[in-house]
């Protein structure tokens, strides 16, 4: 779980890297926060990020980098414990309460949240926002979750098969 | 706008799916085409059953692929995805040997499971 190297050099300062947002925004971070993203880690490894050089993030908007690294920088610490097998219950219970907190939010934010996550590879935030969408999704209709998740109408196919599944089990949704 | 506003990716359609219940996978077919081709051919029925042979297959893999560096670098967890995918198809090859390489959770499932996918395919009849 733990990058192999942390704790390596780390004696005085954290080693800090630079990301840059799709819009230019650059965001200083402790590297140890950063390669809870797996894309990230492998440039830090190699030496990226450092000085002035930065690590552009094409795909990432600050708005929504700022969201991620909030999420890393408050998981790092834990991540670097191994997953914290010796946290005690009351730091699980702070990082769930600000799970839940961190993805109670805009349905647009948590998409973009989602394609982040996907993009840089940050396992522990792929898990909750696809937590959440499965909450948000758990026990609805086809058609409900198409409204729910802001789908476009259906096609005249779609829609047949949605009748028929609801003609045979409609009443498991009342 | 609504309409891009949730196309995921399939890879995260598949974490989705996984976190419900399998049972609730034929009526998530039926969301959109997408969904349903995500959800036949990376949830299939035969993953969820013999989860413990893929696990098993898939450590087996990871030895043989990791076997001469210490595999625990970033790049290692890189490759998982090829591994799984890799676990996937053996585990289909394997699936002969199901009975001798899984507890008796699968057995207990062998008839639950067979039901349920007879009934899917009886909802694609009638969608067809």
């Amino acid at each position: 779980m733990a990058a192999p190297e942390s704790g390596d050099g780390n004696n005085g300062a954290a080693r800090m890297v630079t990301l840059i947002s799709s819009d230019n925004t650059r965001f200083e971070v402790e590297a140890a926060a950063a390669s809870l993203s797996q894309t990230l880690q492998l440039t830090i490894l190699d030496g990226g990020g450092g000085g002035g050089d930065g690590i552009p993030l094409p795909n990432v908007d600050s708005a929504t980098l700022s969201k991620v690294l909030e999420y890393c920088i408050k998981h790092a610490p834990a991540a670097a414990n191994g997953g914290a097998p010796n946290a005690t219950a009351v730091d699980r219970a702070e990082l769930e309460r600000f799970d839940n907190e961190f993805v109670n939010i805009d349905q647009s934010v948590l998409y973009s949240l989602i394609m982040a996550a996907h993009n840089l590879e940050i396992e522990g935030l792929q898990s909750l926002v696809a937590k959440k969408v499965a909450d948000m999704i758990k026990g609805k209709s086809p058609m409900e979750i198409r409204r729910t998740l802001g789908f476009p109408d259906p096609t005249p196919e779609e829609q047949a098969e949605m009748n028929a599944h609801m003609l045979e089990y409609g009443w498991a949704y009342e | 706008m609504a309409e891009d506003s949730f196309s995921l990716p399939s890879d995260v359609l598949v974490l989705i799916v996984l976190l419900l219940p399998t049972s609730a996978r034929r009526r998530l077919r039926l969301v959109c085409k997408l969904w349903r081709d995500v959800i036949d051919e990376r949830t299939s029925e035969m993953q969820s059953r013999s989860k413990t042979l893929a696990f098993l297959t898939q450590d087996l893999l990871a030895h043989r692929v990791h076997g001469p560096g210490d595999g625990a670098g970033p790049r290692a967890r890189a490759r998982r995805g090829h591994q799984l995918a890799a676990a996937g198809h053996v585990a289909g090859l394997d699936s002969g040997r199901t009975g001798v390489a899984t507890d008796e959770r699968s057995r207990e499932s062998g008839y639950r499971g067979d039901g349920s996918h007879n009934r899917g395919e009886g909802d694609l009849g009638a969608g067809g």
